[in-house]
């Protein structure tokens, strides 16, 4: 009886002739079956990290239009060639590169001309200003009173009246800027002027030394291990975390010692 | 500015590739093409030797690009093709000049459909 083996795999019959012949090695194609696919999935994978990356951040944040379809064609495209190995990988890749690089440039235009901006991304658009809601622009916008309403809740201003404008931003989410009277108070204020905070920076994680951040400080190893011993610990391996920020405020977490049972 | 240069030679380098895809499986279509209409005419002529020949020699032109064809065309056109190749060159074997002449026509109509499925136009587009 002849075995049909899937063209794919069949490209492997230079390097196992033997398995061809005899379809106790049958288990053999299978395993290579899989492995094509493992190999597959991986080139994807990379493809799609590699893509997304090279959009930058913008593509993990807030999305805009464009980046949003691009955001869902990606996860089709990429899913096609991994579902069915009868579809060449060239066929998920070409268009994966092809649209993530045309975001790169729609980005880009949209960066450098204002109409190409309103034209993809749209504008902010202003629902309520002074308490009062602009009907026009709500019909414009399929939006509902209750729609206003709830995102006013959700942004912590309950009362209409309060609002001195909210803006339906390119994103979708709505800015609300209350009027003066009903912002919270600050330490401005009051004529307060607390010392700032600093960005605390990860100098030991699980008894490691961030050699880049230490740097970054202007500390050594030697500094660190004085730091530590101040505090009972002898050695950075008992370490869990310790970080400095730049006004100098260290925070140090020993490892947990196991329980003796 | 990086980013965009960056994507600028992507999109180049695809546009390429696409115009280098289009030029070989157009190049290796005629290839195959040509040896199966004179083997289709060698076969009308009951001309089985000559008309063998010609298959195998289409056959090779293929297989030569058969990994470049795989990495770019659906595996079942180029199935289509695998199957037409393995009925031709039965037909051949069995001597039937009928029978040979159809299996070249089905085989050198799969092979066009290779280029026919590459090709840039409204039926491919839409």
């Amino acid at each position: 009886m002849t075995t049909v083996f899937p063209q794919k795999v069949l490209c492997l019959h230079t390097y196992f002739p033997a398995a061809v012949e005899n379809s106790r090695y049958l288990f053999l194609w299978r395993w290579c079956s899989l492995f094509l696919l493992f190999v597959r999935t991986l080139i994807v994978y990379a493809a799609v990290i590699g893509g997304l990356r090279f959009t930058g951040k913008r593509q993990l944040g807030e999305l805009s239009t464009s980046e949003f379809a691009v955001t869902i064609l990606v996860s089709e495209l990429a899913s096609i060639p991994l579902q069915d190995t009868a579809v060449p990988l060239l066929g998920g890749i070409v268009p994966l590169a092809t649209l993530l690089a045309m975001e790169v440039l729609l980005s880009c235009l949209c960066r450098s001309s204002r109409r190409a901006r309103r034209l993809l991304c749209g504008n902010p658009c202003v629902v309520v200003k002074d308490g009062q809601m602009d009907a026009k622009m709500l019909r414009m916008l399929r939006l509902s009173p209750e729609d206003i309403l709830e995102g006013l809740r959700i942004a912590g201003v309950p009362k209409i009246d309060d609002v001195r404008y909210a803006i339906i931003e390119t994103n979708g989410q709505l800015s609300v800027i209350p009027r003066a009277d009903r912002q919270p108070l600050t330490p401005s204020d009051c004529l307060l002027h607390p010392d700032e905070t600093g960005i605390a920076q990860v100098l030991v994680s699980g008894g490691k030394i961030i050699r880049h951040n230490l740097k970054q400080l202007g500390k050594d190893k030697q500094w660190l291990l004085q730091q530590c011993r101040k505090r009972g610990i002898s050695s950075l391996s008992e370490v869990f975390l310790l970080t400095l920020d730049d006004q100098g405020n260290l925070f140090l977490q020993p490892e947990k010692q196991e329980d003796n049972v | 500015m990086k980013r965009l240069w960056t994507a600028l030679v992507l999109l180049a380098c695809i546009v390429a590739g696409g115009a280098y895809n289009l030029y070989t499986v157009s190049h290796t279509v005629d290839s195959i093409v040509i040896p199966l209409e004179q083997a289709t005419a060698a076969a009308q002529a009951d001309d089985l030797t000559s008309a063998g020949r010609l298959t195998q020699q289409a056959q090779q032109a293929y297989l030569e690009q058969e990994n470049y064809l795989s990495a770019v065309l659906s595996e079942k056109l180029l199935d289509e093709v695998r199957l037409g190749f393995a009925r031709a060159t039965e037909g051949v074997r069995a001597g039937d000049n009928v029978q040979l002449a159809m299996e070249l026509a089905g085989l050198r109509q799969a092979v066009e459909d290779l280029m026919r499925a590459e090709s840039i136009g409204y039926g491919n587009i839409f």
